[in-house]
This record gives C-alpha cells, sequence and structure tokens, in this order.
C-alpha cells in the first residue's frame, strides 16, 4: 500500500487543529482528549516510520531521502511540494512527535485559560516545525519556517509570565529580520540557478553546488572587495541560523522568553524549535554552499566555542534555577553548533546525535524546574535547599537529568558531546580543548544548582513540599528512561544518522557524488577545505 | 579460556552489583532492613564468586593463552572515517587481581557496612551507590575500549560524589562531594583529548588495537609524550596525586566505610592501574614515565609530611593512602608495573584494614575523630586494636608484613632499574619516605590506643559488634600473613623469594623486558642490600614513633613542633592548596562570570538588540494612534499626502 506517510504526518495535526474548532471551549476533557490523540497519533507514526526506515536510502542521488514525496506546487516558478525524510532528519522528527506530546500532556494536566486556543495553536505548531523538518524545496522550506512563527507568536504572547509580551517581541523581530535576510539569499540562488540552468526551481536536489558566482564581489566606484556573492548567500542563511540556534552574541532573546514562556510550551521549544535552526544549517547552508563554509567554518566554530563557554559562564551566574537551565541550553546548543561547523563525519553525527539528546535533557529539566517552582513557590537558588528528604523522587529523576546534562559518561549526552569534541578535534585540537573548558563548568553549575536545591538543611519554603504525583512520575519516567537507555545504546541513532551524514559531509567538501571522498582513517586533515 | 566463557563471566560479574544497585534503589525503601542488608551485601558476595571463577579461568588457562577479549554489543559505528566503538571486555592476569581485590575488600567492607550503618535511615540509598561503585569499577577493569574505560572511570567519579555526599544534609559533605567531582572531571577531560589524540593517530580506541599500534608512535616523541602526559593527568586526578590532590581529604566526610572502600583501596588506586594498563604506551614515553615517578614520589614526601601534622584519625589515613599511592605511581612510573600492583593490592587489604579499624574506634566514640581527644584504648577495644596494629606494622613496611614485600619490592626494583642517572636519589628519598611511613603509623597507633584516656569518653568505649570486627579480622590476618604465604609459595614453585609468584602472574601482561619478573634484579647482591637499608629505614621510623609517642600523655604534635614553625604550619594547612586554587581557577570564573552577567550582557549583547524590538513595539503604537477609524482622518492623510507627492514631483522635474 503506498501512503504518503510524510504528508499524513504533516496533516495530522493541523487536521486535529480544525476538527478543534468544532468543539464547544467548554468541553475541555474532550479538548484535551483530541489533542493528546492527535500528537500522540502523530508520534506513532512517525516513530514506526523511523524504527523501519532501514540503512540505505530509497532514492538516488547525491542527496537521497528514505521516504520522499514530490508533486507541482507553482509551477510558472517552479516550485514543488517535494518532502523527504532521511537519517538526519529521522530522529529529530522523532524528536519532534516525542516534544508535542509531551507538550500536550503537559497542557492537559493543568488547567489552562483558553485551553482551546492553546491546543489549536499547538497542533498548528507541529504541523509548521515537521514541515521544516520533511522541505526539501526551498520555497516550501522558508513557508513552514515563517509559518512556524505564527502559532509561536500567539502561544508565547498569550500564556506565561507577565515579562512575556517584551520577550516575545524581541523574539519575532529578531527572528524574522534574519528570516528575511535568508529569503534574500534563497531568491539570489533561484535567479542565479535559473540563468545558469534555464530551467526555474526551488528544489534543493537541483540546487547543490548553487551556481552563484564564486568571484568576489566589488563595490563600484569605492572599489572595496568583498565576499563572494556565494558567501553573501551563505551569510544570510547562517544569520537566520545562528539567531534560531542561537549563537552568541545573537541569544539575548532567548533567557528572557525561556523564562517567561510557560513549561508546555517551553517542552517543545527548547525541545525542539530551536534546534531548527542547527538542523536547518546541516540541512541547506552546508550542502548549497560548500565552499563559503569551508571559508567561514573556523569563525563559526569559535562562535559555537564561545557559546559554550559564555552560556556556561551565565549559567554559574545565576540565581533563578529556570535561567541556569535556559543558560545550560545556550552552552549545550554552542556543543551542537560545534558540531556542525567542523564539517566531518564525527562532528555531524555527533550534532544530530546531540540535538536528539538535549531534547530530551531540556525538555526533563524544564518539567522539574516546574515542579519545584509549582511546590515551593520560588525560583531562587538561594531560597530553595533540602529538597532531598521531602521528594525522593524528584531528587531521583533530577539527579539523572543533571548527569546527562553535564555530558557524564554513560549517559546519552556523552555520545554526542565526545564524538563533537573528536570531530572539533580534527578541525584543531584548539576547539576541542576549550570545549572541555565547558564540560568542566557544566559540571560546576549543573551539580551547584542539584545539591543546592536538593541538599543542605531545609529552607522555610522547602520545609512542607511532598514528593511529585505519580502522573508526573510518569511523565519524566519515559524522558530520565531514554537518558540513560540512549546513554548504553547509542547505536540505533548513528546507525540511522551515519548514511545520511556521510553524503552531507561529502557535498559539504564539494563532492557531489554519493561515492564521497575517501576519509582514510582519522586523519587530523579532513579532505578539501583545509587550508 | 574462550570467548564466549569471558563475555557470561563478565555480563554476569557486572550484572549483579548494578541488579543489586537497582533494586535497593527502586524497591528499597519499602523492604526491611534485613532485606536491605542482604540484598546489598549478597550481590557483591555473588559477585566475589564470579571473581573467584574468572580468576581460576586465568590461572588454569595455558601459557600464552591467559587473555581473552570479548564482544558484548556495538556501542556506536559512525561508518566510514567515523567514530568505532564496542562495548568489549577483556579478562587476563592484571584484570582477574583487580577483580579479586574489588569484589574481595568490596565484599568484606560492604559486609562491616551492615554494622557501622544500623542506624542510619538511608541504608537502602547507602548500599544502592556502593553496589552502584562496585559495578563502575568492575567497568573501568574490565573495559577493553578506552571508551568504555572512561565511562567506567566516570561512573566511578559519580559514586564515589553519591558516597561523599552522603549525609546530604551536612553542608560541608555536599561541598566536598562537590570538589571530588569536579576535580574527576577534569582528570576526565585530560582522558578524552588523550583518547581523542590517540583514535585520530591510529585510528581506533579498542585498547588491544591501540597497544598493538604502539610502535606506530615514534619513542620518545612529542606525540607520545603528549598522549601519555594527559592519561597521566586523569590518573592523578583519580589517585589524589599532587596537584589534583584536594579532594582526597575533604572525601572522609563521608561515611567510613565509603573511605576503606573508595578512597583507600579501590577508586584511588585506579589511576595506577590506569598506567599500568597503558604500559604499551608509557613504554615508550620516557619523559612522561619520569614526570609520573617524580608526582608519584614527591607526592609521597608531601602526604607523608602532613599526614605527621594532622590530628583527625581519619585524614592520617587518608594522608598516608595518598603517600602510599605516591609510591605504587612511581613504581609504575619507573616501570615497576608488577610491584606497583602488588603494592596496589596489599595495600587495599592494610589500608581498607585500617579505616574500618578506625571506624569502628570512631563508632565506640561516637563519631569523635580527634586523635588528641583519644588514647588508651588498649584496653576497651583489645581486638580492634590487635587488628589495628596488624595494619600499622604492614603500612609500615615491618618485615613479613605484606606491606614490607611490596614496598620494599618497588623500591628495590627503582635502586637497579630506576630511570637514567637518578635511581640513587630516588632511592634515597624512598628511604625516607619509610622513615616517615614508619614515624606516623605508629605515631597513630599510640596516641590512639596507648597511652592515657584523653577524655571521658574513653573509659565508656564499647567493642564493636561481631559483623564490624569479623571482616576486620579477616583483612588483618591477610594483612599479617599474604606476603608471606605468596613469599613462601612463590618459593617452592619457582624458587625465588619476594615477590616472585605475583610478577610471574602478571608476567603475560607486562611482557616488555623492562617490566618482567622482578625476582631476576631481587637476587643481586645489590637489591638484597637495596632491601636492607629500606627496612632499616622503616624500622627506623618505627622505633622513634615509639619513643616519641610512647608515653602517657603522647603530644601529637611533638615532632612537628621541633621543626621551624613555618612548616608544620604549612603541613597543618595542606600547604595552602586549596587557597591556591581558590585564588587562581574559582574566583577568577565566578568573578568573570558575574561580570559576564552584569556588564557583558546588558550593555554589549543585549543593549543593540532590545533597542530595536523596543522600537519596533513603539513603532506599532505610535502608528496605532493614527488608525482611529474615522473617514475624516483617513481622508486627510491623503490629501497630505498627495501634496506631498505633487511637491516632490515638482522638485524634481523643475531640476
Amino acid at each position: 500500500m503506498n501512503v504518503p506517510w510524510l504528508t499524513v504526518v504533516l496533516l495530522l495535526p493541523l487536521a486535529a487543529a480544525a476538527l478543534l474548532q468544532v468543539i464547544p471551549r467548554t468541553a475541555v476533557t474532550l479538548l484535551k482528549a483530541l489533542t493528546v490523540t492527535a500528537t500522540a497519533a502523530a508520534a506513532a507514526i512517525v516513530w514506526t516510520l523511523v524504527a523501519t526506515m532501514g540503512g540505505s536510502p530509497h532514492s538516488a542521488g547525491p542527496l537521497s531521502f528514505h521516504y520522499s514525496e514530490i508533486h507541482q506546487w507553482i509551477p510558472v516558478i517552479g516550485a514543488t511540494y517535494h518532502v523527504g525524510l532521511d537519517g538526519i532528519s529521522a530522529w529529530i522528527l522523532a524528536l519532534n512527535a516525542g516534544v508535542f506530546v509531551l507538550g500536550a500532556i503537559l497542557v492537559s494536566r493543568r488547567s489552562t485559560d483558553r485551553l482551546k486556543l492553546f491546543c489549536g495553536l499547538l497542533l498548528l505548531t507541529e504541523t509548521m516545525t515537521a514541515g521544516v523538518l520533511l522541505s526539501v524545496d526551498l520555497l516550501l522550506f522558508y513557508l513552514f519556517w515563517e509559518g512556524m512563527l505564527i502559532p509561536l507568536y500567539f502561544l508565547l504572547a498569550n500564556y506565561g509570565n507577565e515579562n512575556r509580551g517584551r520577550a516575545t517581541v524581541k523574539f519575532i523581530v529578531y527572528t524574522v529580520a534574519g528570516s528575511l535576510l535568508m529569503l534574500v539569499s534563497i531568491l539570489s540562488l533561484f535567479f542565479a540557478h535559473g540563468v545558469a540552468s534555464g530551467n526555474l526551481s526551488f528544489d534543493l536536489t537541483q540546487l547543490l553546488g548553487g551556481g552563484l558566482s564564486k568571484q568576489p564581489l566589488v563595490i563600484p566606484w569605492v572599489n572595496i572587495t568583498t565576499f563572494t556573492p556565494e558567501q553573501w548567500a551563505f551569510l544570510g542563511f547562517a544569520a537566520a541560523f545562528a539567531i534560531k540556534i542561537p549563537l552568541v552574541p545573537f541569544h539575548t532573546w532567548l533567557p528572557d522568553l525561556y523564562e517567561s514562556a510557560p513549561v508546555a510550551v517551553l517542552v517543545f521549544f527548547a525541545g525542539l524549535v530551536s534546534k531548527l535552526g542547527a538542523y536547518s544549517f546541516i540541512r541547506f547552508a552546508l550542502t548549497l554552499f560548500p565552499d563559503a563554509v569551508n571559508t567561514f567554518k573556523w569563525v563559526l566554530a569559535a562562535l559555537a566555542v564561545v557559546s559554550i563557554i559564555y552560556g556556561a559562564l551565565m549559567a554559574l551566574s545565576q540565581r533563578d534555577i529556570k535561567r541556569i537551565v535556559a543558560y545550560s541550553s545556550l552552552s549545550h546548543l554552542g556543543f551542537i553548533a560545534l558540531g556542525i561547523f567542523t564539517l566531518n563525519v564525527n562532528g555531524i553525527n555527533g550534532a544530530v546525535i546531540q540535538i536528539v539528546n538535549h531534547g530530551i535533557i531540556i525538555a526533563a529539566l524544564f518539567i522539574i524546574v516546574d515542579i519545584i517552582e509549582q511546590r515551593t513557590g520560588t525560583r531562587d537558588r538561594h531560597e530553595l535547599a533540602g529538597l532531598e528528604r521531602r521528594m525522593p523522587w524528584l531528587y531521583a529523576f533530577f539527579l539523572v537529568a543533571t548527569l546527562a546534562g553535564l555530558g557524564m559518561p554513560g549517559m546519552n549526552s556523552f555520545a554526542g558531546e565526545f564524538s563533537i569534541m573528536l570531530g572539533a578535534f580534527q578541525l584543531h585540537p584548539a576547539y576541542a580543548v576549550l570545549a572541555g573548558l565547558g564540560v568542566v563548568l557544566a559540571c560546576w553549575y549543573m551539580l551547584r544548582l542539584h545539591q543546592g536545591v536538593m541538599h543542605d538543611p531545609p529552607q522555610p519554603r522547602t520545609e512542607a513540599v511532598g514528593d511529585i504525583r505519580p502522573a508526573q512520575g510518569l511523565v519524566l519516567l519515559p524522558l530520565v528512561g531514554l537518558m540513560v537507555f540512549l546513554g548504553v545504546f547509542p547505536g540505533p541513532v548513528g546507525d540511522v544518522t551515519q548514511l545520511s551524514v556521510k553524503q552531507t559531509t561529502a557535498l559539504a567538501h564539494g563532492y557531489a557524488s554519493t561515492a564521497g571522498p575517501n576519509f582514510s582513517g582519522l586523519g587530523p586533515v579532513s579532505p578539501g577545505g583545509q587550508p | 579460556m574462550t570467548t564466549s566463557t569471558v563475555a557470561v563471566l563478565s555480563g554476569l560479574i557486572l550484572l549483579l552489583p548494578l541488579a543489586g544497585a537497582l533494586l535497593n534503589a527502586l524497591v528499597g525503601w519499602r523492604l526491611s532492613r534485613r532485606v536491605v542488608n542482604a540484598i546489598g551485601t549478597g550481590s557483591i558476595l555473588a559477585a566475589f564468586l564470579v571473581a573467584c571463577v574468572m580468576l581460576a579461568q586465568v590461572v588454569g588457562a595455558p601459557d600464552g593463552a591467559k587473555s581473552a577479549s570479548a564482544h558484548l554489543w556495538q556501542w556506536l559505528d559512525l561508518g566510514t572515517g567515523g567514530l568505532r566503538v564496542g562495548v568489549d571486555v577483556t579478562l587476563d592476569p592484571l584484570s582477574a587481581v583487580m577483580l579479586m581485590v574489588i569484589t574481595g575488600v568490596g565484599l568484606l567492607i560492604h559486609v562491616y557496612s551492615v554494622g557501622y550503618m544500623e542506624h542510619d535511615r538511608g541504608i537502602a540509598r547507602f548500599f544502592s551507590y556502593m553496589n552502584l561503585f562496585i559495578f563502575s569499577m568492575l567497568v573501568l577493569v574490565l573495559a577493553a575500549d578506552l571508551l568504555i574505560l572512561i565511562i567506567g572511570w566516570a561512573l566511578v567519579a559519580l559514586s564515589s560524589y553519591l558516597l561523599i555526599g552522603f549525609w546530604y544534609e551536612r553542608p560541608s559533605a555536599v561541598v566536598a562531594a562537590r570538589k571530588a567531582f569536579i576535580t574527576q572531571v577534569a582528570g576526565d577531560v585530560a582522558l578524552v583529548i588523550a583518547a581523542f589524540l590517540i583514535v585520530v593517530h591510529i585510528g581506533t580506541l579498542s585498547m588491544p588495537g591501540i597497544f598493538a599500534a604502539a610502535p606506530s608512535f615514534a619513542s620518545g616523541g612529542l606525540l607520545i609524550t603528549v598522549v601519555c602526559s594527559l592519561l597521566a593527568i586523569g590518573a592523578f586526578a583519580k589517585s589524589a596525586q599532587f596537584p589534583l590532590h584536594t579532594w582526597l581529604p575533604d572525601a572522609m566526610e563521608g561515611p567510613t566505610p565509603v573511605s576503606a572502600l573508595i578512597h583507600a583501596a579501590t577508586m584511588v588506586t585506579a589511576g595506577v592501574y590506569l598506567i599500568a594498563r597503558f604500559h604499551p604506551l608509557f613504554d615508550r614515553a620516557p619523559v612522561a614515565q619520569g614526570m609520573v615517578a617524580c608526582v608519584g614520589i614527591g607526592t609521597a614526601v608531601m602526604a607523608g609530611v602532613i599526614a605527621l601534622s594532622q590530628v583527625d584519625i581519619k585524614r592520617v589515613i587518608a594522608y598516608s593512602t595518598m603517600s602510599q599511592i605516591g609510591l605504587m605511581i612511581f613504581a609504575v612510573g619507573i616501570g615497576a608495573y608488577s610491584a606497583g600492583m602488588f603494592h596496589l593490592a596489599t595495600h587495599a587489604v592494610f589500608k581498607a584494614l585500617l579505616f574500618m579499624a578506625a571506624g569502628n574506634v570512631i563508632h565506640a566514640l561516637h563519631d569523635e575523630q580527634d586523635i588528641r581527644l583519644m588514647g588508651g584504648l588498649s584496653t576497651n577495644l583489645r581486638r580492634t586494636e590487635l587488628c589495628f596494629l596488624s595494619g600499622t606494622f604492614a603500612l609500615a613496611g615491618i618485615p613479613l608484613f605484606a606491606g614490607f614485600f611490596s614496598k620494599e619490592g618497588l623500591l628495590g626494583f627503582g635502586l637497579t632499574n630506576g630511570p637514567g642517572a637518578f635511581p640513587w636519589v630516588l632511592y634515597l628519598v624512598g628511604v625516607g619516605i619509610n622513615v616517615l611511613t614508619g614515624l606516623y603509623a605508629f605515631r597513630l597507633w599510640a596516641t590512639v590506643f596507648r597511652g592515657e584516656p584523653q577524655t571521658a569518653r574513653v573509659y565508656a568505649a564499647r567493642e564493636a559488634p561481631r559483623v564490624m570486627l569479623v571482616p576486620v579480622a579477616i583483612l588483618a590476618l591477610l594483612s599479617a600473613f599474604l606476603g608471606l604465604i605468596l613469599g613462601v609459595w612463590s618459593l617452592v614453585i619457582h624458587d625465588n623469594f619476594l615477590i616472585g609468584v605475583f610478577a610471574r602472574f602478571l608476567s603475560p601482561v607486562f611482557t616488555t623486558p623492562a617490566s618482567g619478573p622482578l625476582a631476576v634484579d631481587l637476587s643481586t647482591g645489590t637489591a638484597i642490600l637495596a632491601g636492607i637499608v629500606g627496612t632499616l629505614g622503616s624500622l627506623l621510623g618505627a622505633g622513634l614513633a615509639a619513643r616519641i609517642w610512647l608515653q602517657r600523655n603522647p603530644d601529637p604534635s611533638a615532632v612537628t613542633a621541633r621543626l621551624p614553625r613555618a612548616l608544620p604550619q604549612l603541613a597543618y594547612n595542606k600547604f595552602y592548596f586549596d587557597e591556591i586554587y581558590d585564588a587562581l581557577l574559582v574566583r577568577p570564573l565566578v568573578a568573570l562570570a558575574r561580570a559576564a552577567r552584569r556588564v557583558v550582557e546588558p550593555r554589549f549583547m543585549n543593549s543593540g538588540v532590545q533597542t530595536v524590538s523596543d522600537a519596533c513595539s513603539e513603532l506599532g503604537a505610535w502608528v496605532r494612534d493614527y488608525q482611529t477609524g474615522l473617514i475624516r482622518d483617513y481622508a486627510s492623510y491623503m490629501i497630505a499626502a498627495a501634496g506631498v507627492f505633487v511637491v516632490a514631483t515638482l522638485v524634481l522635474v523643475s531640476r
């Protein structure tokens, strides 16, 4: 049977959102049930697809997909509905499906104002983010990329604490600015390709290798030589993705937004949306602009290392435990970005693995912080202490999440961070050594957070709290279980990602064939690009 | 010894403590204390039996087939040019020795804990952490892939962290736990970077692969020196060697059985194991070896001096541990791998014994640890004293006790096979350490058990219950006779006294000439002379200690008081290492973090963005004011705009 599963994955949450509109807003149970069922059904489909996708891709070409669907969309400009799932997007899509189930469950356990609106927006966001992960056509991708902001805006602006308005505007303005630069780059690619080949297309598989001039652009009259058009176009993409990831110094929307957002939004916002920048970097920026990527990788990797250390230092100096987690997220996203900019097999595989791992970890950490805030009424590190005796189960869950967060060997994030750091080491040992400093700092602030909240004699606010309810435990259990399981068996993730990463790496080095360059051994010099 | 046997036995020995840890962690709070104790100790007993079977497998294997590896599952495989790591285990004489030490001493300490932790309500948590520790340690010694070894290495640090901070409502314990863990993580990072260098150069992290490819490193070259130095830094962090040693004394905040198991017998000696395990690399890096040897002997001296000035019973033993591990590190640094491992084994026995006997004292005095408030305990704690004395003799290296054979062995090897032009110097320092060891070992015994009681509490002290005495007594017998038994055994089968049998057992692992059986060297005249001089040093120390402290009211600071004041001050304050680190590392980082939060983030990172975003909001608010919905307003805007347009056109055209 030939079911267009990818389209089903895209449309299912959208259809559920539409169905929600005919349910009266007073039928709270039905609203919740529908939202949870829809996200769970989408998750079931995605997880089955990922589990059965096997090793080698089904389509041919330098960038091939395990599942793909292609239809005409706007023939006059060559825009297509081209969606595809490969080893890189597979696990991230699985994460996507998972975090939305989590969000749906969390919102259904809390009495929320305007629940119907929330559920509808949540489902709409899921369609958009899945679209970002599945799009192969650049115009389609851009549509989803920007479309994602609409439900997110309403979610962030309507729910959360009193600072949400300012934080949301900052996020939207910042992101849209980056996205517009990307639109310019997409259009210039489109026209350059159209002029060079005589056929119009937004399809990534058609645009590979660019077609943009690699001659430096000279500003007339003043005679200043600037970057090449390819590099300018790359920088447009890079700006959009660097803001979304975010990389220091483009990160300032993140802590404010994370602090003000409600946990049901955070699980998918911090867990997934912020990783879309990293994913898109791998999917589009590396494959479309190999030369520019190789030129700029040193700077970008340096920015990533700065993000790691800067995020860690900021986390170290916060009192608000939610902001500590937010800045820890910045630091860890720096690791993911570092992995991408290494442009080698280890780094990029590590980045993909770490996207999945970090999504799990950060969702759990925000849920835990939320529980603590609910129980004690404070997020101030100095007012929290001694919860271990009162909340032994939360202590255990928090301990595992903390250890995973600090990159403990044996936990899931170690597999990702080790591969990333190995990749960075192959790029240049200094990057790995500096990232190692980030690991030590992570250990410091994460342990201080965990110990500060859990240990020492109790404070007035923590005297009389009770442990988590079984239902809360059931939400945390799968997350914590995955942290341990993927730490012991990271193999399945790597098996799926590695073939597609090989193709992308080959493209990033300018070899447009599946055979790819011969990576003999793990020599420190990666083929191509290294000066 | 087939691959499948190794796989099954390793799987079993790893799963048993893990199952115990999980059981006690998940359902321990519902079970009775008796069941919790049974799970906690039973899992280790079973693991010990498996370890015995594994040892028998190695002993029974024919020569040349003493080592076997098994592949359990593929951890990660990133394809061509990518990382490839298997969860592999190796059983060979070296890991067999470690298995016996870990599960054997571990079992006795678990039994002892049943008594020691009798009144603690967190017993399930305690045994869960202890079992987790044994599991981690087993991962560490069985691992046949460097990455898996790193996982075990870090898990060991984790369980140590959990156990140091076991009494989590004590702020000092919480801080000590964190300090220990962060130091360990710094060591982990060094190991990880060493792993990167190795995998980039050789292309594999599998340890048999690394050792086979060791000759591809240029001997004495920069690369191998850096790799070995990084490995050594990892080892120093774990084994509390200078300059990464400051966490160990603070780790005494944990319950005493923890100190015995983790901070004396097993975990802190993992650094010695690491260097011994990676000897094919170290053999090719003489500079790194020299560094290791010097750090080892330097730490031994420094810790010995500090031990002499401390007045907390556990801290004295902690520093003596640091000092003894310094000797082991020295041994593996000069290539005396078998001797180092032998000292590791005997030290595990007598140091665990000392800690547990000290635990009996602390228990009897209701958590008193200050030796100035003890004295005269021999009347009430006769049996404990006897055991403690056996440990003290072994520690001081009094002839025929276990420590004598191992310590003289490694010092003698140092004299005959030591590096370059310095064997004499290093050897003489070693003899000095012998004197020092005798001094602080007997000082502790004399001030705690001899003389007159210094407080009334001593009179009320009661001997420990049987469950705490029997494990101590077993270790006391071992520390008295282990060396003798092994010595006589080697005399019988190899007609060589001293450490022949042990070295021969390990010889398949340490095949390089420099590290072969020691008996050859020890039968020479120089070696015998070295042994005699070393022994005289130990006896001198012991005799001096007896003279100074065997009296009615011994003064623990008798020796240090005679030195110039600065020195004891320095020693008592641990040479101010904590303060130095605080000033050099902690404070600058905290200041940097604060500057980032107060200045960099608001002024440089956020101000521009925030301004733009606020401007957008304000622009929107401003424009909103003109959206009145009144036709007359919109009409006037249109007329005004049209007017501007006309004027602009006229101006442009007229130019």
